[in-house]
């Protein structure tokens, strides 16, 4: 009779638990996002040719030194910016480049990144808190550009 | 460029074709920008991998950690000093027989109830290695890789060529 009663409180425990889990990923699917968003420079150069870049934070400058090549990152800019469950987000991160942000079903955001006007590239995923999400590419004379996205906690 | 292309360039990069196929592919990537641009990126990314072997840090000495995994073959080595007493056997299989079923309930309960059915991630469940995110170009001549350092929780898509500043 105590182990039915044990069963039973057992059973019951575990399916408010599963209500519970599952009234939290949807609240959390609903939220908004709060993004740090970077437009970075990488170059072998040792000085930036131009004096409003600066230089990236030296826990990134870490991180990317141990992917890439290059042995200077300068920030070009950088904002925080929120996307909202649902209205996507857009951010110029330069005259010629632009991303825009958009909140997908299953907790994954859709980012998309323009170059001069057209569409270069759209990835789909999810990003996780304290994860980066970059996409780069090659600049003329052998730099590079990154984008640079992380998610921030919410105030 | 389809899939199957993009498979042989990868793998005439890599060195992996027989000798007609490779002069087949070279012969290609000579006439077609956008396969000469995708062989470019792939052997980009090939040197920038080999120049870069990923770091692996263990946050102990060297004795000390090897010292733990001795402990553990000694003690997984070691039989166990007491065996279940016949009583204590009895209650354990009543409990399991209880138990079991109830979990396997609960399981189905949290499948059914849970409305994301999708897995979540964790930072650990994560490949090191090449992922498979979803990663679209509408213009032909750019092409993408993606590639997921778990040391640095960090996603990269490498897109090339791409004129955006």
């Amino acid at each position: 009779m105590t182990t039915r009663l044990l069963t039973l409180a057992l059973l019951t425990s575990v399916g408010f638990h599963a209500l519970l889990l599952g009234s939290q990923t949807l609240a959390a699917d609903a939220a908004d996002l709060h993004l740090h968003a970077q437009l970075i420079w990488g170059t072998d150069s040792d000085k930036a040719s131009d004096k409003s870049l600066k230089p990236i934070p030296p826990d990134l400058d870490k991180r990317l030194r141990r992917i890439f090549k290059w042995q200077n990152y300068f920030e070009v800019i950088q904002t925080n910016f929120v996307v909202s469950p649902t209205k996507p987000s857009q951010v110029d991160m330069s005259r010629e480049c632009r991303i825009e942000i958009a909140q997908q079903s299953g907790g994954e955001v859709e980012i998309q990144l323009f170059g001069k006007g057209k569409l270069v590239v759209k990835k789909r995923q999810r990003i996780l808190p304290g994860e980066t999400v970059i996409i780069a590419g090659d600049d003329k004379d052998y730099n590079a550009w990154f984008v640079v996205l992380n998610t921030l906690k919410p105030r | 460029m389809n899939r199957e292309l993009q498979d042989k360039i990868q793998a005439w990069v890599d060195g992996e074709l027989d000798a007609s196929e490779a002069r087949r592919i070279a012969d290609l990537t000579q006439s077609n920008p956008t396969a000469q641009a995708l062989a470019n990126n792939l052997r980009g990314f090939r040197d920038l991998i080999r120049s870069h072997p990923p770091e692996r840090v263990i946050d102990a000495s060297r004795d000390f950690y090897w010292s733990r995994i001795r402990q553990g073959i000694e003690s997984a080595e070691t039989p166990s000093p007491t065996r279940p007493t016949p009583n204590a056997t009895r209650f354990a299989t009543r409990w399991l027989a209880w138990f079991v079923p109830s979990a396997i309930v609960a399981g189905a309960a949290i499948f059914v109830l849970r409305p994301d059915s999708t897995p979540i991630p964790t930072r650990q469940s994560q490949s090191p290695v090449l992922v498979e995110h979803v990663v679209e170009s509408p213009l032909n001549e750019v092409s993408t890789l993606t590639f997921y350092s778990s040391n640095d929780a960090m996603t990269v898509v490498w897109v090339g060529p791409a004129d955006i500043l």
